[in-house]
């Protein structure tokens, strides 16, 4: 299936969960990052319980400078 | 500068992008006793470490976060929710723009994002227009901070339409009013405060100057003297000269 990381078209073998696909996409999350799923606001506290289907958009996002 | 309730001992926000090095940032916020800066939120780039974040706690500045880029309501929104996660602040600076060219607030869009957000427990710092109507609208949604442009972001050309800056800080006394975007002179600066504005929000004046720091420091004097001015008690503008020698006994008069 594909699915959408930051506008990014990533190929996956088979559905996970959003904390296990972070784990393996992003070896540098010990940054402080946030995230959006499909387009809405995800707290950290629900990542363990979404499920990455066909089509998902993920957005990974971290501070930047910025005025 | 009273931002909802932080007490900020200066009037400056500082913007963080674009200075030629992180030392030059670092010393940019010593020299003006900043104590809020603002950050944008990214994509994170995959495996690549984000020394940002590390840079910003070394201020130990306030973190004000921006939804620059966002050119809806629904987009603002979200950022806003990652950024409060993220920055642990109910403080968002709002920017909604109407297009990338102009980078002209969304007076619709601004005035949606601001009204969800502050439903969601936001402390919103809206950047607006110098439409008094914009204004008005943000206030009594409950925004308590209102930050005008001057004229367009990174154009440098300060305070375009002073009356209407003016007419916003008459109808608002009670609000906390930064001028947010424009500023490119130690001109602009004083005027905004002479126009009884509290702060300044800035980036690009310093970070593109030739020499950040020497615009640091002339920044730094120029907002103490405006305000030593200020409180000197100023004379009132008038639509007639009245001469300041006395007029009794002047020569050859008959």
């Amino acid at each position: 299936m594909i699915v959408f990381i930051n506008g990014d078209k990533t190929k996956l073998n088979r559905s996970i969960s959003l904390e296990k696909f972070l784990e393996e996409h992003f070896s540098n999350l010990s940054s402080s990052y946030a995230v959006a799923f499909n387009n809405k606001f995800v707290p950290k506290s629900s990542y363990r319980d979404i499920v990455i289907n066909d089509g998902d958009e993920i957005e990974v996002v971290s501070a930047q400078p910025g005025g | 500068m009273q931002i909802y309730d932080i007490n900020l001992d200066t009037d400056i926000i500082l913007g963080s992008s674009g200075y030629p090095s992180p030392k030059i940032f670092l010393n940019c916020i010593k020299i003006l006793k900043c104590q809020m800066v603002t950050v944008s939120i990214r994509r994170l780039i995959k495996n690549e470490d984000n020394n940002f974040l590390n840079l910003i706690k070394k201020t130990k500045c306030r973190i004000l976060p921006n939804t620059a880029g966002c050119l809806s309501a629904k987009e603002a929104i979200v950022t806003a929710e990652m950024a409060r996660e993220m920055f642990e602040t109910d403080l968002i600076k709002l920017e909604v723009m109407e297009d990338d060219l102009t980078l002209k607030p969304s007076k619709k869009y601004t005035i949606r994002a601001a009204e969800a957000l502050i439903k969601k427990g936001f402390k919103v710092l809206p950047y607006t227009t110098d439409d008094i109507n914009f204004a008005k609208s943000l206030k009594s949604l409950g925004c308590k901070v209102i930050m005008p442009w001057g004229s367009q972001i990174g154009s440098g050309r300060g305070l375009e339409n002073p009356k209407k800056l003016l007419k916003i800080r008459e109808e608002m006394p009670d609000l906390t009013l930064i001028i947010d975007a424009g500023i490119g002179r130690i001109s602009h600066v004083c005027e905004t405060f002479e126009i009884g504005y509290d702060g300044i929000l800035l980036n690009t004046a310093i970070s593109k100057a030739e020499y950040p720091e020497e615009f640091a420091r002339a920044l730094s004097l120029s907002m103490e003297a405006v305000k030593k001015s200020i409180k000197s008690g100023l004379i009132p503008k008038r639509n007639f000269a009245t001469p300041s020698t006395t007029t009794i006994g002047i020569p050859f008069k008959k």
